[in-house]
């Protein structure tokens, strides 16, 4: 991408963007989808239509098929050895939901049950939370008489590990950490974190939202090797699946209870009131999103270069339109017109493929609306769903212009952006 | 003869090693001989001059399912 002497004055029919290339709201959900995800949605409803694991008949054991599958590919992007350990729901907000309703109720009230960790009396936060995160946080402070600390950060919002080591966590603390902000892009040592905050010797939990970073196409941290206790994640988002489906990965399944109870795909114990004990089952209580798996299956497929011979057409390929240095150098543009204050990562090391902007004199609603009105260009405007990062980061009440580019983007169409961005500066 | 898994991971690790050794099986429901279950099982079609049984629990040693199946 080479972005030097920017015409600031590019006609307006040269800087429309293409359906579906203005589409810079990936971070919200992603579009395009490749097409083999509503190939596979429109084969399962038309040819499939099966349950999971409730009965023998060949339909419904091709979906049993899928779905363990999909558990495997995923526990592979992960670096899970027990697909197991991998459980569907319906996206990131139930999983965030459920997983810290089980470690900070569990703890208190199940302990004798479980025993797997003393009573959570303190949760830590990063400063860029979701509010699946901080609401969830918020009640359950309310409801358990937990305190609630902020991690100690930096300016940008990413976690200082330096500052972290001296703070004095014990199992009966649980953290929680943004993986990849969605507000300023900003990545967090999660790699890192568990041995920091277990130093000391006792094991303190730790919760990694990963809604915003987990893609089907890039390599993701060893789940596993990095300690981390829970991991949650979105399908629609980067993995490049459907909405209404998301799940999280658990060490161990005895670390929290389930938080909802109903039929299973258990084959051992029907014939009891009580929820199976092992996972998934304990944790998939009610019939599971399978148009949303077998969709989610295509593009983890697609990565696993899994295709039957012949579907590959040229609109699944799999190859990134775009580096991530040629986000980075449209990150550096940006930040050079004026009038624009830019929100991401202090150090382009952690900078996730999202940024938000203001103008100095333009309202937010006015820049996203000359954006898509003039441009086509489709953003998220205002306050992103994160509370706490916009308080964090001195952009309440008003928010902020949030870009977050797509799979399909090019790094020409970041070229047409500065253009675009350059224009509505000045 | 037929066995019944713990769970439907077991039920799909058995059935696709069982494929590769020449077992001939069909995938059935759960045996009402076995109280308060569902979902599937695999029975076994034994076939003549070969030892199934056998085979079905070397199989089940191979995949370390011992803990986890029920033959009968």
């Amino acid at each position: 991408m080479n972005i030097k002497n920017v015409n600031t004055s590019v006609p307006r029919e040269e800087s429309l963007f293409l359906h579906p290339h203005g589409h810079f709201d990936n971070a919200t959900t992603s579009y395009p989808k490749f097409p083999i995800l509503s190939e596979m949605i429109d084969s399962y409803l038309e040819n499939v239509g099966g349950n999971y694991g409730r009965t023998f008949y060949s339909r419904a054991y091709q979906v049993a098929l899928a779905v363990e599958e999909t558990r495997v590919l995923l526990a592979k992007k992960l670096g899970v050895h027990k697909p197991q350990n991998i459980m569907f729901c319906s996206g990131a907000t139930e999983a965030l939901n459920g997983v810290l309703r089980g470690f900070i109720s569990s703890n208190k009230e199940m302990s004798t049950k479980y025993n797997a960790f003393n009573r959570i009396e303190k949760v830590w936060l990063s400063p860029l939370e979701h509010n699946a995160v901080t609401r969830t946080v918020h009640r359950l402070q309310v409801d358990f008489d937990i305190a609630v600390e902020i991690l100690p950060a930096d300016t940008d919002g990413r976690i200082n590990l330096e500052e972290c080591y001296y703070l004095p966590f014990t199992d009966k603390d649980l953290v929680i950490v943004n993986h990849q902000s969605n507000v300023n892009g900003v990545i967090n040592p999660i790699g890192e974190l568990k041995k920091v905050i277990c130093r000391k010797g006792d094991d303190v939990p730790l919760v990694v939202d990963a809604a915003q970073s987990l893609s089907f196409d890039v390599p993701f941290i060893g789940v596993e090797k990095a300690g981390i206790d829970a991991l949650v994640f979105s399908a629609h988002k980067g993995l490049m699946g459907p909405t209404g489906l998301g799940g999280f990965y658990l060490k161990n399944e005895q670390l929290i209870s389930e938080w909802k109870e109903g039929g299973t795909a258990s084959l051992l114990i029907a014939d009891s009131m009580d929820m199976p004990s092992t996972s998934p089952e304990k944790f998939e209580a009610g019939t599971l999103n399978l148009v949303g798996i077998y969709g989610l299956k295509a593009v983890l497929d697609l990565e696993a270069d899994n295709l039957i011979e012949g579907m590959v057409v040229s609109e699944n390929d799999r190859t990134r339109r775009h580096q991530l240095e040629d986000f980075l150098l449209l990150l550096d543009e940006v930040k050079k017109i004026p009038d624009f204050t830019v929100y991401a990562a202090n150090d382009s090391k952690y900078q996730g493929e999202i940024f938000s902007i203001r103008h100095r004199f333009m309202s937010n609603s006015e820049l996203g609306r000359k954006l898509w009105e003039q441009y086509n260009i489709e953003t998220r405007v205002g306050v992103h769903c994160a509370l706490s990062a916009h308080r964090y980061l001195n952009t309440i009440p008003a928010g902020t212009v949030r870009f977050s580019p797509s799979f399909f983007h090019t790094a020409n169409d970041f070229q047409l952006l500065v253009q675009i961005l350059y224009q509505l500066g000045s | 003869m037929f066995i019944t898994f713990s769970s439907l991971r077991q039920l799909i690790k058995f059935e696709t090693s069982a494929k590769l050794v020449g077992l001939k099986f069909k995938i059935v429901p759960m045996p009402s001989s076995i109280p308060g279950r569902c979902g599937p099982a695999i029975e076994i079609i034994e076939r003549e001059g070969e030892d199934d049984l056998t085979l079905v629990h070397s199989l089940v040693e191979e995949l370390a399912l011992s803990q986890e199946v029920n033959i009968y």
